[in-house]
């Protein structure tokens, strides 16, 4: 018995050894730049060990402000995301057969294509002759053209359009996991269906929608490229700023802070997520 | 009553329908608009034309930047394969605390950042001069997909009846020979799914893969990115994204109708 127990971790060991490699490592040499010192005109930080690439982050109001908006997109996006996502996943969760086959689809395309896909398709719906712009005038809701990139609304309407599936299928786990007869009882003892929807589905799939929100929040926490192209570079979230720091910049020690910060608020974020009941089960998938 | 009832129905269906249309209209308007003979984006395209189609085909910057996506892909489908199916197998073999940690650390990649992880790889490879590095890259492409092998591996393992191949091996069978005659036919569906995770994440990750990819190995998704960075959009690039659309949505049909592969993500 022993021996097949080995056996079994032995399988474990090239696995392991990659994640070490370029996984744990890579965080801890994070960890370990981000006390170092740039000197001026040399690209590689050295000692003497410092705390002020942390100081700087917080010396003037900038970069706190980044984080501000950071939080505030994220929030707004995953509110958002919340409305929308969950009549979807109450539908579809209903469908059957080939019909619900296809909503699937629809649903996961956006993540299975990849974020480039989909930001590049957004960029052209929201430019200042694209189509949302053409149709707003048409509609005569518009005078003239708006410009959608680089404007928060047009980040928000980009996370959202990305973000939004997780959302979905989350709602759509909670859902699916109330059981049948509980819903049966209620038609027994003469509710509607709207009674049905507000006093048994919604209460019973709370927990749902409280995770896709930490879900949702997470990965806007996380992202970089749709802010990036959506925003024009005019949006500075945190990633952005890391980004930014570490290869056009080139101040190393300084994005390896801000990244710590970053991982620091991801970390308080799903830790919350998961003191939440019935929060946790679920993680993302592909990132943006 | 029942009036009411049919006209919340229709209600729901057109506000889901519209939430979807929201959902897919990049990728209606990447198609359409790739068919356009303007030398801007167009959507609805007002001729069509396969103008964008033939520049495509044409330019030779793009067509090596999509073959080394999928050479990377291909290759991050194969190293995943190799090293996190077994991977898979030891965990639902070994001890409660050890299985519990290492599930833990493999689906970490899925929420911690991935820009904190691409500047982290990069300082860490430029120590080690390993940066621009064919394979780090694929590895680091492996590290990225392996919460999903644990994920759709790991369920196809758990509805596995491993009496079965106890019952091979009382019949004679050496364990080479059960594997591939027991196991391998009832988990098949699993890996086939878990490799089409893999050869997707490597193929359209873009946030790692512009810090630790070297210059002359560059992938599609950081190409177009690049170009969208300092150019805007061009159309020419809409028309390889109609590509990729088409062959994923088949993908997306067939893995949906056979493995149900949406639970997974």
């Amino acid at each position: 018995m022993k021996k097949s127990v080995n056996k079994a971790n032995a399988l474990l060991i090239p696995l392991t050894l990659v994640f070490v490699l370029l996984f744990i490592i890579p965080f801890f040499v994070l960890f370990y730049y981000s006390f170092l010192t740039r000197s001026s005109g040399q690209v590689v930080p050295s000692t003497p060990y410092t705390v002020s690439s942390y100081l700087r982050f917080f010396e003037d109001s900038y970069y706190p402000r980044v984080v501000g908006r950071t939080l505030w997109l994220s929030l707004l996006t995953a509110g958002i995301c919340v409305v929308l996502g969950y009549p979807v996943a109450y539908y579809i969760t209903k469908a059957r057969g080939y019909w619900k086959t296809v909503l699937m689809v629809v649903v996961i395309l956006p993540l299975v294509s990849g974020v480039i896909t989909q930001t590049l398709g957004l960029y052209g719906m929201l430019t200042s002759y694209g189509p949302v712009n053409n149709f707003l005038m048409w509609a005569g809701i518009l005078k003239e053209p708006v410009e959608f990139l680089g404007t928060t609304t047009g980040v928000v309407i980009g996370l959202t359009q990305g973000f939004l599936p997780y959302m979905i299928l989350t709602v759509m786990n909670a859902i699916q996991a109330i059981p049948d007869n509980v819903l049966e009882a209620a038609d027994n003892l003469g509710a509607n269906g709207v009674q049905r929807f507000f006093l048994i589905t919604l209460p019973l799939s709370k927990t749902g929608v409280a995770a896709g929100f930490v879900l949702v929040f997470g990965c806007c926490l996380n992202s970089y490229t749709t802010p990036l192209l959506l925003g024009r570079g005019k949006i500075s979230v945190i990633g952005t700023a890391i980004y930014q720091q570490a290869m056009e910049l080139y101040n190393w020690p300084f994005a390896s802070a801000i990244a710590m910060i970053l991982i620091a608020l991801v970390l308080v974020v799903f830790a919350l997520g998961n003191t939440l009941p019935g929060v946790g089960g679920r993680k993302k998938a592909v990132s943006g | 009553m029942k009036q009411k009832k049919l006209l919340y129905k229709i209600l729901l269906a057109l506000v889901v329908l519209l939430i979807l249309l929201f959902l897919a209209s990049p990728m209606l308007a990447v198609v359409g608009a790739s068919f356009s003979n303007t030398k801007y984006f167009q959507f609805p395209p007002e001729s069509f034309s396969l103008r964008w189609y033939k520049e495509a085909f044409r330019n030779k910057e793009h067509i090596r930047s999509l073959m080394n996506s999928l050479k990377i892909a291909g290759c991050t489908m194969l190293v995943a394969d190799v090293i996190c199916i077994p991977a898979c197998f030891a965990l639902t073999r070994c001890g409660r605390g050890v299985s519990k940690k290492a599930s833990a650390l493999f689906s970490a990649p899925l929420f911690l950042p991935g820009i904190a992880l691409g500047v982290g790889l990069m300082l860490w490879l430029a120590k080690l001069g390993w940066r621009g590095n064919f394979w780090t890259l694929v590895l680091a492409h492996v590290v990225l997909a392996t919460p999903y092998y644990m994920r759709v591996v790991g369920a196809s393992l758990s509805e596995f009846d491993f009496g079965l191949v106890d019952a091979a091996h009382s019949l004679g069978a050496p364990p080479v020979k059960a594997f591939f005659y027991v196991t391998l036919p009832q988990i098949a569906p699993g890996i086939i799914v878990a490799s089409m995770f893999g050869f997707m994440i490597s193929f359209s990750e873009l946030v790692i893969t512009l810090f630790i990819c070297a210059s002359n190995m560059t992938t599609f998704p950081v190409r177009v990115y690049s170009s969208m960075v300092t150019e805007g959009l061009n159309p020419m690039v809409l028309a390889y994204s109609t590509i990729i659309i088409v062959v994923v949505l088949v993908v997306s049909v067939l893995a949906e109708k056979f493995a149900h592969w949406t639970r997974y993500f």
